[in-house]
């Protein structure tokens, strides 16, 4: 018995011992994971300096060549203190709210050695408020240097040592906290090296080549239209395995979505965002079931902009003196009566399973299902039956008792309040989207169906984005026009840059719907100054806030998207979160083809 | 000949500054700006982009506008700062006097720059296309013309109606998948190979660290690329070659030759070929001037880092000093091309004299 004993615990130590030395060598070793390969639609990176780069792709890159001040979690999407490759170790604010000292870590250091301190930070700063640079984050500044107004709400950032940053704010916002994080932290001794004073000098070589960097990859490489490539950085302290695994990380231009899709299946990318017309194959498809793939609710909502201003005659949502500019009524959407009716006679679990293969998540406020306001409760129903009806309350009648013809205004409340007129008009609505994605065109056309159904003559086109779209938006010159909203990280439910008057602005303003409720103004400006922002006294403001956007409808709010990410097999420790598909890089082993 | 030269490219300065008038205020025309192209994001506050905009230029009315991109703007005051005060002089010299700018898109960056970054890329590539083009189009019409009526033509006929009609981006996104997927997952299935693709499936390089190898490393790169792009060339090609070779047949000099008993070959070939040509150069200087120009088709299903793209972008985002650098080398090479097929079709066919 003893023998068997003995030969069995031998036989399951012979088991276990080679599983367990398996999970233990997950990456073979520094450099030698493979070369990590992915496409990007954004094209070439404008600039390699964070200081005066705004576009994504120039983001892509520096991200991995700089440290952020505050990093944003991977597992929560909040920002949280001893991030990787972030700098802070914990902050606090003062009784006032308006007095932020963040705690900087000691123990990490750029490539060449040279510790990261507060100086990188200040020098970033200072650059960004000097104006003599083109940032886009100069306004999180109340002034800049030369005490111009910058429309911000940070007054001061100052280091009273090496390891501390104190942020004066104007005022006590919730929101203001992450404008701390907008400026990235750069080696000071280099870039004052380089620039001195004269931060100007950054825009006449945009393209510079960072020599000192914090990452888990440097030493950038560049081929115009092509690649950009990264070295793994075996110095970069907060690799997750203690060192990098893949020998290099290259970006491959791929302007078009469906070619990057063949050639991951190719093998020639190491991981790919499946668009939503190919997820059912990744996950039905015998050939492309066996890639690894992570299907989370994505951090952005596409949405039916409903314009409440008369489209021939748009006013700004301010007067000089910032007084409220009452708006003339969208003759059709002006009456919520009218857009709830939109909400009804629309069936978006028709639309997410018919055309998006059912990879949506319905939403009906500004919210996403990961968000700690998200109220699953508010949804629209379909209910042509009740559309109909609300037409009719609202003036608009089926004067023949043909649903299928457009219902007519009889004393609708463009004819009650400004022109009578208008009384025996068509109930006419234009839908645009962009040209050039066919489920969105695909989505128009179900919305044009779905709404002459009720009795609408909606008009469905799909238009160029830079030459029309995009002009008649911020014209606010449109009816209903469908527009896609990515909410970035940490996600805030504040609505400022959407619904409130002073980003009315025609031309260029955010609120180009031109709606404006007070109570919903109140509201938000109470929950960006909650003491300690706590997020459960935060969280009960904005769900009035939510059910004020659910009846009012300045959006018809459409969904979330069900989105999915998929690696090579043979891909190991790749650890995605809803919040990030590659946080984890620095530790994978990446099997992509790079020579056929 | 020289006389004519000289005459047409004087000739040919109003009409380039013709063009780019048109063309800048089309461009100007059009709905849409690039401040909001640029600036979409409703983190940018209101005031930054009027700011942008002051900076681009672009809210300056159309004559100042042509006019600084034009002869510059060091004879005017400019607001510097951007504070909205007139404060220093401007520093642009315009592009009479070789400065084309700063990209609005890529800022800092010279268009000049980032076409030339891409040149080669598109010289490269249209280089074989036009070879690949001219040498099987020419062949296969020669042919085609020999053996008039015969299965040969026949086949040469649909071969050509099925390239003028087969759309290259469709062409190219087939191939991609046949070479990438399809038979390397079939030879797999039979022990041949690892299913890896067979030819890469786009790109211009190795997508690795250490630049681009010189081109002979690389050829396999160019083949799917160059193939669909061809298709369409080698059928048109063809078919004007068939077409003058059929009327140089019944010419009495051919008629003459096979008369005086000389090898067939001889007659098709060094008589016939050589004057079937002359025609054709018309369509050539033209095609040479046109391996720079892109094609955004190609190079976007094969991820090909041309200029045809980059201009594509810049017309998207509205980038003013790329599109009109591109049209004013555009417009050049076009002139340049007409000029140089004029002098072409004098040097192949004795009869033109100017």
């Amino acid at each position: 018995m003893k023998r068997v004993f003995v030969l069995a615990a031998v036989l399951l130590l012979w088991i276990v011992l080679p599983l367990s030395a398996q999970d233990a060598d997950e990456a073979p070793g520094p450099g030698l994971g493979g070369i990590v390969i992915t496409s990007s639609t954004a094209g070439d990176p404008a600039t390699f300096n964070p200081l005066i780069g705004g576009d994504t792709a120039s983001s892509d890159v520096y991200s991995w060549l700089y440290p952020s001040i505050i990093g944003v979690s991977p597992f929560t999407g909040l920002e949280e203190p001893n991030l990787a490759g972030a700098m802070a170790a914990g902050w606090e604010y003062d009784e006032s709210g308006t007095v932020l000292t963040i705690h900087l870590r000691q123990d990490i250091a750029w490539n060449d050695g040279t510790p990261i301190t507060s100086t990188d930070y200040l020098w970033a700063v200072e650059a960004t408020r000097s104006g003599q640079i083109d940032s886009p984050r100069a306004g999180i500044f109340e002034t800049m240097a030369d005490g111009t107004p910058a429309g911000g709400n940070i007054v001061n950032i100052e280091a009273p040592d090496d390891y501390t940053v104190v942020v004066t704010f104007n005022k006590a916002d919730c929101i203001s906290f992450s404008d701390v994080n907008d400026v990235t932290p750069v080696p000071a001794h280099v870039f004052s090296a380089l620039y001195g004073d004269d931060f100007a000098a950054m825009m006449d070589e945009p393209r510079r080549i960072p020599t000192v960097s914090f990452g888990a990859f440097k030493d950038v490489e560049f081929a115009a239209g092509e690649r950009i490539s990264l070295l793994a950085d075996q110095d970069y302290p907060d690799a997750m395995l203690g060192f990098v695994s893949p020998s290099e990380n290259v970006t491959l231009q791929v302007a078009d979505e469906n070619v990057a899709t063949e050639r991951f299946i190719g093998g020639e990318f190491s991981i790919l965002g499946v668009p939503a017309t190919r997820q059912e194959d990744f996950r039905s498809d015998p050939d492309l079931k066996e890639f690894p793939r992570f299907e989370f609710t994505g951090n952005g909502f596409t949405f039916f902009g409903m314009n409440h201003a008369n489209p021939d005659n748009p006013q700004p949502g301010l007067d000089e003196d910032g007084n409220v500019i009452p708006q003339e009524p969208h003759p059709v959407l002006g009456d919520v009566l009218v857009r709830q009716a939109i909400s009804h006679a629309v069936d978006m679990d028709a639309l997410i399973e018919g055309i998006r293969d059912g990879n949506g998540f319905k939403v009906a406020t500004h919210t996403i299902p990961t968000s700690w306001v998200y109220n699953p409760e508010l949804q629209y129903e379909y209910n042509p039956e009740l559309a109909m009806e609300k037409l009719t309350q609202a003036g608009w009648l089926d004067h023949d008792d043909n649903p299928d013809t457009a219902r007519i205004c009889q004393d609708c409340l463009f004819a009650r309040e400004v022109d009578a007129e208008f009384n025996g008009s068509e109930l006419t609505l234009d839908l645009h989207v962009p040209a050039g994605s066919e489920i969105g065109e695909q989505m128009g056309l179900f919305f044009q169906a779905e709404m002459n159904k009720v009795g609408f003559n909606a008009i469905f086109e799909a238009i160029d984005w830079g030459s029309a779209f995009l002009p008649e938006l911020t014209g606010q010159t449109f009816d209903m026009n469908m527009l896609g909203w990515s909410l970035g990280l940490p996600v805030d439910p504040d609505i400022s840059p959407f619904y409130y008057p002073d980003v009315d602005v025609p031309g260029s303003g955010f609120n180009f719907v031109s709606y404006y409720n007070a109570e919903l103004i109140e509201l938000n400006d109470q929950a960006r100054v909650v003491p300690g922002c706590d997020t459960e006294a935060r969280a009960e403001l904005y769900a009035r806030v939510q059910e004020i956007l659910f009846n009012d409808m300045p959006y018809f709010f459409m969904y979330v998207s069900e989105s999915m990410t998929a690696v090579l097999p043979g891909t190991k420790n790749w650890n995605p979160t809803p919040f990030s598909r590659t946080y984890s890089t620095d530790a994978w082993v990446s099997p992509a083809v790079t020579q056929p | 000949m020289q006389e004519y030269i000289l005459r047409r490219l004087l000739q040919a300065i109003p009409t380039l500054f013709g063009i780019t008038i048109i063309v800048y205020a089309i461009m100007l025309l059009v709905p849409g700006d690039p401040v909001s192209l640029l600036a979409f994001d409703p983190k940018i506050r209101q005031d930054e982009r009027e700011r942008l905009a002051r900076q681009l230029g672009v809210s300056d009315p159309f004559y100042i506008q042509y006019l600084r991109w034009l002869i510059g703007d060091d004879w005017m005051m400019v607001d510097s700062n951007l504070d909205g005060e007139l404060d220093a002089w401007g520093d642009n010299y315009g592009i009479l006097r070789g400065d084309f700018g700063t990209s609005f898109k890529f800022r800092g960056s010279n268009p000049l720059e980032l076409i030339g970054e891409r040149l080669g890329a598109t010289i490269e590539l249209n280089t074989f296309v036009l070879l690949l083009g001219t040498s099987g189009g020419l062949m296969i019409g020669v042919l085609a013309a020999v053996y008039r009526g015969r299965m040969f033509d026949r086949a040469t006929r649909m071969f050509a109606v099925l390239g003028i009609s087969i759309p290259t981006f469709w062409l190219g996104f087939m191939l991609i998948i046949l070479f990438g997927i399809v038979l390397p997952r079939f030879l797999e299935g039979y022990g041949v190979g690892s299913g890896r693709p067979i030819l890469p499936m786009g790109g211009r390089c190795p997508p690795v660290r250490g630049g681009c190898p010189p081109i002979y490393e690389r050829l396999h790169y160019l083949i799917l690329p160059v193939s669909a792009s061809a298709l369409g060339g080698i059928a048109g090609w063809s078919r004007f070659m068939r077409a003058t070779m059929l009327d140089t047949i019944n010419s009495d000099f051919m008629r003459t030759a096979f008369a005086k008993g000389l090898p067939a070959r001889s007659v098709w070939y060094r008589h016939g070929f050589r004057n079937a040509i002359a025609p054709l150069t018309v369509f050539l200087g033209p095609a040479i001037l046109g391996l720079i120009g892109g094609s955004v088709i190609i190079e976007r299903i094969f991820t090909w880092p041309g200029v045809g793209l980059l201009l594509y972008d810049a017309l998207l985002s509205r980038d003013h000093p790329v599109i009109m650098a591109s049209v004013v080398i555009g417009s050049v090479l076009a002139i340049g091309g007409l000029i140089l097929s004029d002098i072409l079709h004098a040097i192949f066919d004795p009869r033109i004299r100017y």
